[in-house]
């Protein structure tokens, strides 16, 4: 018993961690609607900060470096959290601000471009990516009742209670937090009562971004600093977030540190009874929180007043032609049968993001239900691919398709939370949901090889070996499988199916009242997505020849996600043009061998897509189709009809109803 | 062509009692008025007959009990409703709107839903269309038609169901006096083609108009049922619902 209390002080540490990256995830969603998953990378980034100016009196700065003299710790955490509140405001004023009125998924897109804007930046500005920190707290052991705990992890809890409790002070009892609470609310009532929105959400944006900052000072000499690791904190505070229902301080916190104690425990039990599961158990509990919590309270986190009725791209009508998937082909095989070299496992790695960016197309596009958790999908049927053929040896074609069935199976029993859950929770859900497999399953030795990885043997058709990613043989059946799989796609946007698919996106209670089965059209998506994404993971089996959880981490799925929304999410050439640019497409190959890019190719594309997702929030796909239909329009010149008298009249009190559609 | 039969209906949200034992009856081929001020639970009533919040209490739909049945299964055994808010698919054209309620269109099995989807100018959403008027605005998305075409387009895609009752949650919300007298007859015309209507409306005129019966529901509790004629004399419905003046 008195282990077990010792282990549950020892997590005090990690707790505290969840409990103030919570708080800054309650406080950005309360002020400013935004689901801030970048509050972990923002901490990671400012505990570097941190350890440079500590340890080499160089304050570095995303541009330029400034040498100071040897500060003391108070005056660097000072300098440090400045520069945390500058990139908090940084990052409202230049992304979140003009995406306001946004849709949740566009957000939630936008601040996974933050985090790798701020991943990036620290591989590339800070060179020793292990950067140690002596402790700033005083650490001294304490021994009481047989317990012993070292000091700094009291005195790291006492601060965040502290500044939850004024947040709590703030919010309650000043005019700043009532107008927060009102903003919160009804966006458009609290403007209308002369509050700012603009104003609180920056204040909320620097505040958060301060709180992140200074746990990332403080807990740095604890938990060490790693650009992935540490980003991966949020998912445990989201999950103690939506704990608190995403309102409320005090129980954000209070599970904050429960969590952390918990899972601190587990890990001892983990070490006593070898029969429990040995790696990931930890990093399953927040996942499991985030559902059992959503089940408890119903479904849905409490929706917060926007000023607007966001929406999803529009889906283009009709599709693509057989002429376009035909031309796209011929290109495809010509650039198979030119290209070589690196060049041509690019272009393998483009076909197979291809087919990542169609399941995304499917399930958010056109279902409109956003799942962060696609990767997962590939990744599942991957490494059953994986286990088939070498330790069961079955091979082609039984072997990929009983993996890519698993991985429908997967897909479905992952939309049945969706059945309930909407909008950007769902996105929660299925981030934890990543996270857990990941680290529960796909990290496992047992069962994937863990960190060596497991072997594919090569793809072998009527007895003759196709080779891998960079030969012919492969390069072709990759294009025919995904060319295959993207008609599918089309075809499905025109089946009745597809059509409902449309109506549940487009609004579920006039679908449930056409007498649409939603339940059964969102199982029958969520299917249909994870087997294309199941089909990605066998192939990128194939073409690697070996498969290691890498591939299928978190980050690859949000990069996937973020990608596809910016290339157009709702047709089929936005996951081609995805495709083209992912990490490893053909495209991002291209520049980053003529342009020469080198170390800057990550920051580059994540500002790349900063940039893009403020300018054409539509996604470029669309954009380029507008263009295009403006410009076919206007040589065409068509007949434009007189309207009638009845239509003008009609348009007179439609602008406004038009205007704030569009904007 | 069947009744609608509520037993002791009640939905509470929290401690407030929106619909509080609520018994009443459409008659078959009837087209009945639902009034009462706002607030007295008349969209409540319609979200628990089709399933949208949870209710206790019985629906009867003729002789089938369908309290308890998912929405889009009520919708299916034949109570077709629209919406207040309308909830038209804006990225569908108004004739595809309109197909979308055509019935059966949702209840095909597996196999029909990966045919190729029907295409929605058929002469019987075209026919539709015309008789409302929208013909004009047949291939136009909702977003960019009049509020009061959209209100029509919701009531066309409610109507090519061909349901056995229609409830419509304030229709005539955005028309003109021309356009609703217009759609007073043209309930009276779906009525006589054999649809029980229940008829939300804040339009006066158009429920004492024409309506058969009319209901008045007050604080979640039904005040009042009678012919528009009773209705209109009744005491308590004057004192809760027309106030001092006379109905307009």
């Amino acid at each position: 018993m008195i282990e077990i209390l010792q282990f549950a002080l020892l997590g005090l540490g990690a707790g505290t961690i969840y409990a103030a990256l919570g708080t800054g995830v309650v406080l950005t969603y309360q002020a400013a609607g935004v689901i801030n998953i970048s509050l972990g990378a923002m901490g990671m980034y400012i505990g570097y900060t941190y350890a440079f100016l500590h340890n080499e009196d160089l304050l570095v700065l995303p541009i330029g470096t400034i040498a100071t003299p040897d500060l003391p710790v108070w005056a660097a955490m000072l300098v440090c959290l400045a520069v945390a509140a500058l990139l908090g405001l940084v990052a409202y004023a230049l992304v979140f601000r003009p995406l306001r009125s946004a849709s949740g998924l566009l957000k939630l897109v936008a601040a996974v471009g933050i985090t790798m804007v701020l991943q990036s930046l620290v591989v590339l500005r800070f060179p020793t990516t292990s950067a140690s920190v002596p402790p700033i707290l005083a650490n001294d052991p304490v021994h009481f009742g047989g317990l012993t705990v070292s000091w700094d992890r009291f005195l790291l809890a006492a601060v965040v209670i502290v500044i939850a409790a004024l947040l709590w002070v703030l919010t309650r009892f000043t005019r700043t937090g009532l107008a927060m609470r009102a903003v919160a609310e009804d966006e458009r009532a609290a403007t209308l009562l002369g509050h700012s929105p603009g104003r609180l959400s920056a204040l909320a944006w620097m505040g958060s971004s301060m709180l992140a900052g200074l746990l990332g000072i403080l807990a740095g000499p604890i938990t060490g600093l790693d650009p992935v690791t540490n980003s991966l904190f949020i998912v445990p505070a989201l999950a103690v977030a939506i704990v608190g229902r995403l309102r409320s301080f005090g129980i954000t916190v209070a599970a904050g540190i429960a969590l952390g104690m918990v899972q601190s425990v587990v890990l001892k039990l983990q070490g006593d009874y070898s029969w429990l599961p040995q790696t990931g158990l930890r990093e399953v509990l927040p996942f499991l929180v985030i559902v059992v919590t959503l089940a408890v309270s119903g479904g849905s986190l409490p929706s917060r007043g926007t000023e607007e009725d966001p929406r999803l791209p529009a889906v283009p009508r009709g599709g693509a032609s057989p002429i376009t998937v035909g031309a796209t082909l011929l290109v495809g095989v010509a650039l198979v049968l030119t290209l070589d070299g690196p060049y041509r496992t690019a272009l393998t790695t483009t076909v197979v993001s291809v087919l990542v960016c169609l399941s995304i197309v499917v399930v958010t596009g056109m279902l409109g239900q956003i799942s962060l958790a696609q990767m997962t999908f590939a990744g599942a049927a991957g490494f059953v691919l994986s286990n088939l053929t070498t330790r069961a040896h079955i091979g082609f074609p039984f072997a990929p398709l009983i993996a890519v069935a698993l991985a429908v199976i997967l897909g479905v029993a992952v939309a049945v939370p969706a059945l309930r859950i909407r909008g950007v929770t769902l996105g929660v859900v299925t981030l934890g949901l990543a996270v857990a497999v990941s680290e529960f399953v796909f990290k496992n030795p047992g069962w994937t090889g863990g960190m060596g990885g497991s072997r594919v043997p090569e793809l072998r058709l009527f007895g003759a070996g196709l080779g891998n990613g960079g030969d012919i043989g492969f390069a072709l059946f990759a294009l025919f499988a995904v060319t295959a799989c993207a008609i599918g796609v089309i075809w499905l946007r025109r089946t009745r199916l597809g059509g409902q698919m449309l109506m549940v996106r487009a609004n579920e209670r006039a679908a449930a009242a056409a007498g649409i089965n939603i339940a059964g059209i969102k199982l029958t998506g969520f299917g249909i997505a994870a087997g294309l994404a199941g089909t990605a993971g066998v192939l990128l089996g194939y073409q690697q020849e070996s498969l290691a959880f890498q591939n299928f981490d978190v980050f690859v799925s949000l990069t996937y996600v973020a990608v596809v929304y910016l290339a157009g999410i709702s047709r089929v050439s936005g996951a081609v043009i995805a495709g083209l640019m992912a990490p490893g497409g053909l495209v991002y190959y291209a520049l980053d061998r003529w342009l020469d890019l080198g170390k800057y190719n990550a920051i580059v594309s994540a500002i790349g897509l900063l940039l893009a997702l403020v300018t054409t929030p539509g996604g470029v796909a669309g954009e380029a189709d507008r263009q295009l239909r403006w410009l076919v329009g206007r040589l065409r010149r068509p007949a434009v009809p007189e309207p009638s008298g009845e239509q003008v009249a009609a348009l007179g009190e439609e602008t406004g109803h038009a205007v704030s559609r569009t904007t | 062509m069947l009744s609608l039969a509520l037993r002791d209906l009640s939905v509470a949200f929290g401690g407030v009692h929106a619909l509080d034992g609520v018994t009443l009856e459409v008659a078959q081929g009837s087209l009945t008025g639902l009034i009462g001020p706002n607030g007295a639970g008349k969209t409540t009533l319609l979200d628990a007959c089709t399933g949208y919040v949870t209710a206790h209490g019985e629906v009867r739909l003729g002789d089938r009990r369908i309290d308890g049945l998912a929405p889009y299964r009520r919708a299916r055994a034949g109570l077709v409703r629209t919406f207040q808010s309308l909830d038209l698919f804006d990225d569908l054209t108004v004739a595809e709107n309109v197909a979308t309620g055509m019935p059966g269109e949702a209840r095909r099995r597996w196999w029909h839903q990966l045919r190729r989807m029907p295409a929605a100018d058929t002469p019987v959403v075209h026919d539709l269309l015309a008789s409302l008027g929208l013909d004009s605005v047949a291939g136009a998305l909702p977003g960019s038609v009049s509020q009061g075409q959209r209100a029509l387009v919701a009531l066309a895609r409610a109507l090519i169901a061909r349901p056995d009752v229609l409830l419509l949650d304030e229709p005539a919300a955005g028309l003109d006096s021309h356009e609703s007298e217009e759609l007073g007859r043209r309930l009276r015309d779906v009525c006589d083609r054999g649809t029980t209507v229940l008829l939300v409306e804040h339009d006066m005129s158009l429920v004492l108009g024409n309506c058969d019966h009319v209901h008045v529901l007050d604080a979640g509790k039904l005040l009042a049922s009678g012919t528009p004629a009773e209705v209109r004399k009744d005491p308590a419905v004057l004192a809760a619902y027309l106030g001092e003046g006379s109905p307009s």
